[in-house]
């Protein structure tokens, strides 16, 4: 794989887990357990929509195409289902805000480290999307932690919680698995080292946050190579784009 | 649930303001819900959260009284009707 | 209690003189019971409005678009927010009491949310007629409301009104340049909405109003309603739209469109029954309600509420 082609799987893998985390969250609108946390948690999602599209803009530009809003759409809707680069942890569609919640709390505590990791990229646009989206992070990290923090120490939220905890939890090193061709962005400074480094870590920070081992539940039924190098969908993807294309494949000449 | 008073201020513009209220358990998930709630669109960079049964109200007819005390009101106005007449005769 | 009437007269006087009421003025029981359920209406129709584009949300075409599909459905939420909070001061409901009786079908919210969107044109004419006569209305209270916390938050809701009214033209404007299918659709979505958000602002206000007389409205109805006729019947032809009005006609003499007669009989049907969608997007936030329950009662617990 090219120099150019390593970092750009690199990339679209960083953006279709932020275009379907965002779209996950998203979902929640209207429907969140009370009405601040509605703002709260589709503020996040927003967020994560927003390094999905600048994310998109850095591929089409390593791509020589003009990043117009068209070409970053036709990049985040428009490929077939084996061209995505997304973790299942962020295709899996759930109706339990446990699992949301849990998986947020994961999913930004993997995100702060893979964005340090790029915050000095030799990409100098990935360095300065890395910059706004930490920014950005804190505010993620602090909502998840103050909500567990108060839902952990209620006997039946905390079952429900870690009962969430257990259905995620398979699919953490899913996150953590690199797209082809990660080596090579790694060696030309695009990012500062391995995905697959950052399982550890997080980890141990899930069995501190919720204070029990979930070593055990990681290796469950969704190993890491089930997802081939993040080549393979899960069950959920392909209903999930359906609908999400549902009005682009209304027209396909239409500008919206 | 405890419900939080709002206030907010732009830099360099103004005091802070009271913006509205929210419900929440404690005072860290207020001040993480107040942002989206009213900053959204960064209408303040500060901003305060105070628990509504914290804050300190003075009854109105304790306070009403001062509403009448004209002497702390000079308006001037001999003083101004002069400088008026004297503008006008220089005319 | 901070200021008290000893009359009704005397009350009404201090209106008329433009006084403000707050919330924790003795007001008279008629108007703090006028008062709230005129906000607990706005807040549950601000609230159905954004399940009503929730249903669409998930397949906005295009990331960026829905991004500010987002922005905007969440100001929804917020403006429901602002009004509940504010509502719950009158002491009349709590907000959980407000958000059970909505879930229940036993409160009221502005007829053009019993409908459902069924294409995407009509999220397009939802966030453009609709909108815009929210705020149409929303403007004409806030000018001379009298009571002080819903005239405050009404001006960050109108402010926020404002954005979604250019994004709900922008979107509308892309179509009119669009291809005949978008065109269409959007032709269709007009078809469906232009009635039901024309009556939005309801029949012609009675003479005896007390919203009026107590200043928590400051227009009539149909002057509110002629408003909105006058100035997007020009906009939407303009955009090269057929506004859906057999009885539509240009009065030369008054400079000014007319719609022709009124069919009230839907809205009548509506407020009264349901409308076509209500029952199935009440159920639905009804059931999110009771699942979701577990995280209220944790974050409640030990807070003695």
């Amino acid at each position: 794989m090219s120099e150019q082609g390593a970092i750009r799987e690199f990339l679209l893998a960083f953006a279709d887990d932020e275009h379907l985390m965002g779209q996950q969250h998203t979902e929640w609108i209207g429907v969140a357990p009370f009405l601040e946390e509605d703002l709260a948690f589709s503020s996040i999602g927003q967020d994560e929509l927003g390094h999905a599209a600048m994310l998109y803009e850095l591929v089409l530009e390593l791509d020589g195409i003009e990043p117009t809003d068209t070409a970053v759409d036709l990049l985040a809707f428009g490929r077939p289902s084996h061209a995505y680069r997304c973790c299942h942890l962020v295709e899996y569609v759930t109706e339990d805000w446990a699992e949301a919640l849990v998986r947020h709390w994961i999913y930004d505590a993997f995100e702060e480290k893979r964005w340090h990791l790029v915050a000095g990229s030799s990409v100098p646009k990935l360095a300065a999307i890395a910059g706004k989206a930490l920014q950005e992070e804190a505010f993620h990290r602090r909502h998840a932690d103050a909500l567990l923090d108060k839902l952990l120490e209620a006997p039946q939220a905390r079952k429900r919680i870690l009962d969430a905890l257990e259905a995620v939890a398979p699919m953490v090193p899913g996150l953590c698995e690199a797209a082809a061709g990660e080596a090579r962005a790694v060696a030309e400074g695009a990012t500062a080292g391995a995905t697959a480094d950052l399982l550890e870590p997080l980890v141990r920070a899930i069995d501190e946050r919720f204070g029990r081992s979930t070593a055990a539940g990681l290796t469950a039924d969704d190993p890491a190579d089930g997802q081939a190098r993040r080549t393979r969908r899960s069950g959920s993807f392909e209903p999930l784009m359906a609908r999400m294309r549902e009005v682009l494949d209304f027209d396909p000449e239409a500008v919206w | 649930m405890h419900v939080y008073e709002v206030f907010v201020k732009k830099d360099g513009r103004d005091e802070f303001r009271h913006a509205g209220a929210l419900e929440a358990a404690n005072d860290e998930l207020a001040v993480v819900l107040a942002r989206e709630a009213y900053l959204r669109r960064a209408e303040g960079d500060r901003l305060w959260v105070v628990r509504r049964d914290h804050v300190v109200a003075a009854a109105d007819d304790f306070v009403g009284p001062n509403a009448d005390k004209p002497h702390r009101h000079h308006d001037g106005a001999a003083v101004a009707a002069r400088r008026k007449a004297s503008r006008q005769s220089q005319q | 209690m901070a200021r008290s009437w000893a009359t009704m007269e005397d009350f009404e006087a201090f209106l008329d003189g433009g006084g403000l009421v707050e919330a924790d003025d003795a007001m008279p029981d008629a108007y703090r019971q006028a008062v709230f359920a005129f906000i607990e209406m706005h807040a549950n129709s601000e609230l159905m409005g954004a399940l009503t584009e929730r249903d669409w949300i998930p397949k906005t075409p295009g990331l960026r678009h829905k991004m500010a599909v987002l922005a905007k459905t969440q100001d929804e939420i917020g403006h429901g927010h602002l009004l509940y909070m504010v509502a719950a001061d009158l002491g009349v409901k709590t907000r959980t009491q407000m958000l059970e009786d909505l879930f229940a079908g036993r409160s009221r919210f502005h007829n053009v949310f019993h409908y459902r969107a069924v294409t995407w044109g009509d999220q397009v004419a939802i966030a453009f007629l609709v909108d815009a006569a929210a705020l149409i209305s929303q403007q004409a209270v806030f000018k001379n409301c009298s009571y002080g916390p819903y005239k405050r938050i009404l001006r960050r809701i109108i402010a926020e009104e404002g954005f979604h009214m250019r994004l709900g033209e922008d979107r509308m404007m892309r179509i009119a340049e669009g291809t005949a299918r978008q065109r269409q659709m959007f032709q269709e979505s007009l078809d469906r909405w232009f009635w039901p958000a024309l009556q939005l602002f309801g029949p012609d206000s009675k003479p005896d109003d007390m919203l009026l007389r107590w200043h928590i409205k400051s227009e009539r109805n149909e002057a509110l309603r002629d408003r909105w006729v006058q100035r997007f019947v020009p906009m939407l032809q303009g955009y090269g739209f057929t506004v859906p009005a057999p009885g539509l006609r240009w009065d030369d003499e008054a400079r000014r469109w007319d719609v022709g007669p009124i069919d009230w009989a839907p809205l009548r049907r509506t407020l009264a029954q349901g409308g076509p969608d209500s029952a199935r997007r009440i159920g639905e936030a009804a059931d999110n309600w009771r699942r979701t329950a577990w995280v209220r009662t944790a974050l409640s617990d030990g807070n003695g509420s």
